[in-house]
């Protein structure tokens, strides 16, 4: 093994040596050239180059000899430092042996590591494992153990990152939580059930797929009444390769429209979506396609813009299976940076296109009505998160102040089905066109007043505005549609043992089933997680 | 489709030279580097003098540890030809997210572009296995290696070969600035090793597990930390467990690193009556630890004012 990496790696180092000769060549001549005319090198000069040409030769020349009698010594010493290790085991966690003496061959090697990693980068990563570094290290640790947690079987650097998220709820509240929202078309978001339940558990699988892609695949299991339904939340690859600040994205994800559209649920500072959210999105914009995105290359200023092109296939859009067209459309572009040492921000402004193309859109208004929507949403969005820690440390204290604000335009016409004679529809009526803007918003601010306990107050606000879809007064028996502008107060209470564990209590008073069904909610939430912890976006 | 392209290209031209003009300065002009925290900032400055324009990620006040992947370092991230890290999973909670966020594919892990300062160093208390209920543990060893001024050298070395690497039209520049650091280091580090002897195996705690290297560096004996397990913060009930075991075995001194909260420390400091030094940990920990050369000088100073003050006592 080791003889053949050592001719491969001669070869390949004589290759590079030579292409590195001749670029040399070439920048030693664009740098001489400009000293004369162009184009008329004189004799001299070429004799220059051809003997700085030869010097450099037998310089490398000397120095790859050098190098390789120096890594047939070092492989030496491994085998014997390997068996010595062996038979000693432990040695590496003892503190001395190797600090004491700083410049052993050890410590000498990594610079003449590195210059064969000038010369000849492929060849690094041989030269790497015969660093007697990586031999004790191999031996006092038999199981590779990665990223912090799980200790698995040995599969080498293609094993990948693996968690697993565990979220469960204890809530008691005033109203039936499956009620629909009052003033907005049923979105589908769903709410926290009374009683204990469980909530997202979260199986989550990511790694660097080669130099050019990264995929990342994320399970979820969900409490579905009293049974358990098995969902893909994300399953994407992204590229690492692209030039010039691009990145591109294809599969199921969260849309990057928002701030909070692409957080996971347990990086949620409450227990639930803000109501603009569950209104507007029916929860978070997730969908199958592809995303663009691209960073500007400013020094002090952190700007991205990005758009998606989703298939469009759940809230709001309709069912768009099976068909040519993706109905799903987003832009969004983001700027942040810092304010001095202890604060730093982010703001962002989206937009997302929905239609429901030729299928119309179903929803139950209640026992009796359905309500088939056709038309498009556009919604847009502006966002803006300030952070501030003492000197940017945030592990005593900390403030994250967050908004969004929600702009909701829908165009469109409607079908009402009845299946009893009431109000002024019989069986099946069809709506004016109608357009409507709806508002929405939500303010939070969350305190770290110390080491591990957090409070955190959130107040939410929609505005229906005045359409029922196309209908006159009173043609609708059900009261779903009609117009109301809820609110929600919500304060929460969490205590974070590590990063890994965190329990938190909230209240919250919620007039958004409509007037007079005051829903005062209280909240017990557990989140645990085990195995390798990705890092959180800002 | 070409003319598309070319219409782009010209665009973006068009866009660089506007840009370069609003900023009044060629923004490609220097090797922009992004140094994960101060001391691998200091290094590369040194080491590469005016040909390199350094961004560091951290200031000495913050946890390495836990830092956010805020959207300034993703700017500047993205602009970095190369990126120091200290690896050894010191930067897990953040810095993948930045590279990949960063849209910079010559940054990412692999490429020429990252650096990892522990590979070019024996790593410390490496765990046998890791299990989350010890703790904030790395896997791959300790990863505070700076806190050794020796663990400087290698790394100097590597860090050069890798600045030629990615700018070989300086290489004769970075050649020289290295010379002179390796000479200069060397006779600190003999220089700092006689001022410390009496340093040697004197017994200290810790209160953060953060120094192994800076003990084997110095000789110091260090009993235990005052952290039941590394980042989690001592109880009061612990603590008295620490006194108990400080009343019958006696250290001499507890050392904390400037970025913790010291009050553990000085909690057993004033209940046992030894002092309690808050050392620098990496450049600009504390007001005098300026540059790499005083943390070192400054470190020693302080320990050296401390076995002083022990003695008093």
């Amino acid at each position: 093994m080791f003889s053949l990496s050592l001719v491969g790696r001669r070869s390949c180092a004589v290759v590079i040596c030579l292409l590195s000769l001749l670029l040399s060549a070439q920048g030693l001549s664009a740098q001489t050239l400009p000293n004369t005319t162009p184009g008329s090198a004189s004799a001299a000069d070429l004799a220059k180059i051809q003997e700085s040409l030869n010097q450099m030769r037998d310089y490398y020349e000397k120095r790859i000899n050098a190098l390789e009698t120096k890594v047939e010594k070092l492989q030496k010493q491994n085998s014997q430092l390997s068996q010595q290790v062996q038979t000693r085991s432990g040695i590496a966690a003892s503190a001395t042996p190797a600090a004491v003496q700083p410049l052993t061959p050890t410590q000498a090697t990594p610079p003449d590591k590195s210059a064969i990693v000038a010369l000849a980068g492929a060849a690094s990563d041989t030269v790497t494992q015969t660093s007697p570094v990586e031999v004790s290290n191999k031996n006092a640790a038999p199981n590779p153990t990665l990223a912090r947690g799980i200790v698995l079987p040995k599969i080498g650097v293609v094993t990948p990152e693996i968690s697993l998220i565990l979220d469960g709820k204890f809530s008691s509240q005033s109203q039936n939580p499956e009620l629909p929202m009052r003033g907005f078309l049923p979105s589908g978001s769903g709410n926290i059930p009374r009683g204990f339940s469980l909530g997202e558990s979260e199986l989550a699988l990511a790694g660097t797929v080669d130099n050019l892609f990264r995929a990342e695949a994320r399970f979820v299991m969900s409490q579905n009444e009293n049974g358990t339904s098995f969902a893909v939340e994300e399953a994407f690859f992204e590229t690492l390769g692209l030039p010039e600040g691009f990145k591109l994205k294809g599969g199921k994800y969260f849309s990057e429209v928002g701030y909070l559209n692409n957080k996971h649920p347990h990086e949620w500072d409450f227990v639930d979506l803000p109501l603009a959210y569950q209104a507007f999105f029916g929860g978070q914009l997730n969908n199958t396609g592809v995303q663009v995105k691209w960073v500007a290359p400013l020094e002090d200023m952190y700007l991205r813009f990005g758009g998606e092109y989703a298939q469009g296939g759940s809230y709001p859009n309709s069912n768009n299976y099976n068909q040519n067209k993706p109905l799903l459309g987003t832009l969004f572009a983001k700027a942040g940076g810092d304010i001095g040492v202890s604060s730093s921000w982010q703001g962002g402004l989206s937009f997302v296109r929905a239609s429901t193309g030729n299928r119309a859109r179903s929803s139950v208004l209640s026992d009796t009505e359905t309500f088939d929507y056709s038309g498009s949403t556009n919604i847009y969005i502006a966002d803006f998160v300030y952070k501030w820690a003492p000197f940017g440390n945030a592990s005593q204290q900390n403030l994250k102040l967050q908004g969004e604000f929600f702009w909701n335009t829908q165009n469109g016409s409607g079908v009402l089905n009845s299946t009893v004679a009431s109000g002024d529809c019989n069986a099946a009526c069809i709506g004016d066109s109608f357009s409507n803007t709806q508002k929405g918003f939500y303010a939070q601010a969350i305190y770290q007043f110390m080491p591990k306990w957090r409070i955190g107050y959130r107040y939410d606000q929609l505005y229906s505005g005045s359409s029922t879809y196309g209908f006159a007064p009173g043609m609708m028996s059900s009261a779903t549609l009609e117009p109301w502008n809820p609110n929600r107060n919500t304060v929460m209470l969490d205590w974070v043992n590590s990063e890994y564990s965190m329990f938190r209590l909230q209240l919250a008073r919620d007039t958004s089933l409509g007037p007079g069904l005051v829903n005062n909610q209280v909240f017990l939430q557990y989140i645990m997680s085990i195995g390798a912890h990705g890092a959180h976006r800002y | 489709m070409k003319s598309l392209f070319k219409s782009i290209a010209t665009l973006r031209c068009a866009w660089l030279f506007s840009l370069t003009a609003l900023t009044g300065q060629n923004v490609w002009a220097e090797l922009n580097i992004f140094a994960t925290v101060p001391e691998w900032g200091a290094l590369a400055q040194q080491l590469g003098g005016d040909q390199v324009k350094v961004f560091v990620a951290t200031v000495a006040q913050q946890d390495p540890h836990h830092i956010q992947a805020r959207p300034s370092l993703i700017a500047r991230a993205r602009n970095a030809k190369l990126v120091i890290a200290t690896g050894a999973e010191l930067e897990i909670g953040w810095l993948p997210i930045v590279q990949r966020d960063s849209g910079n594919r010559s940054i990412q892990t692999g490429q020429p572009g990252y650096f990892e300062a522990a590979q070019y160093v024996t790593l410390l208390d490496i765990p046998k296995s890791v299990d989350r209920s010890m703790g904030d543990v790395h896997a791959e060893g300790n990863p505070h290696i700076q806190t050794d001024p020796r663990n400087l050298l290698p790394i100097a070395k590597a860090l050069t070969a890798r600045l030629i690497e990615l700018d070989p039209s300086q290489a004769q520049h970075y050649q020289l600035l290295l010379e002179r650091f390796v000479s200069d280091w060397e006779e600190r580090i003999k220089q700092w090793s006689l001022r410390a002897k009496p340093l040697e195996g004197v017994r200290v705690w810790a209160q953060h597990d953060g120094f192994p290297y800076m003990n084997a560096w110095l000789g110091l004996t260090q009993i235990g930390t005052l952290e039941p397990r590394p980042g989690v913060e001592p109880s009061i009930a612990y603590l008295t467990e620490v006194l108990q075991r400080q009343k019958k075995d006696p250290a001499r001194m507890i050392i904390v690193a400037s970025y913790l909260s010291d009050s553990p420390a000085k909690w057993l400091s004033e209940k046992a009556a030894i002092p309690a030094v808050n050392l620098p940990f990496t450049v600009g920990g504390n007001t005098k630890a300026n540059t790499l050369a005083m943390l070192y000088e400054e470190t020693i100073t302080l320990l050296l004012k401390a076995l002083e003050q022990g003695k008093g006592s």
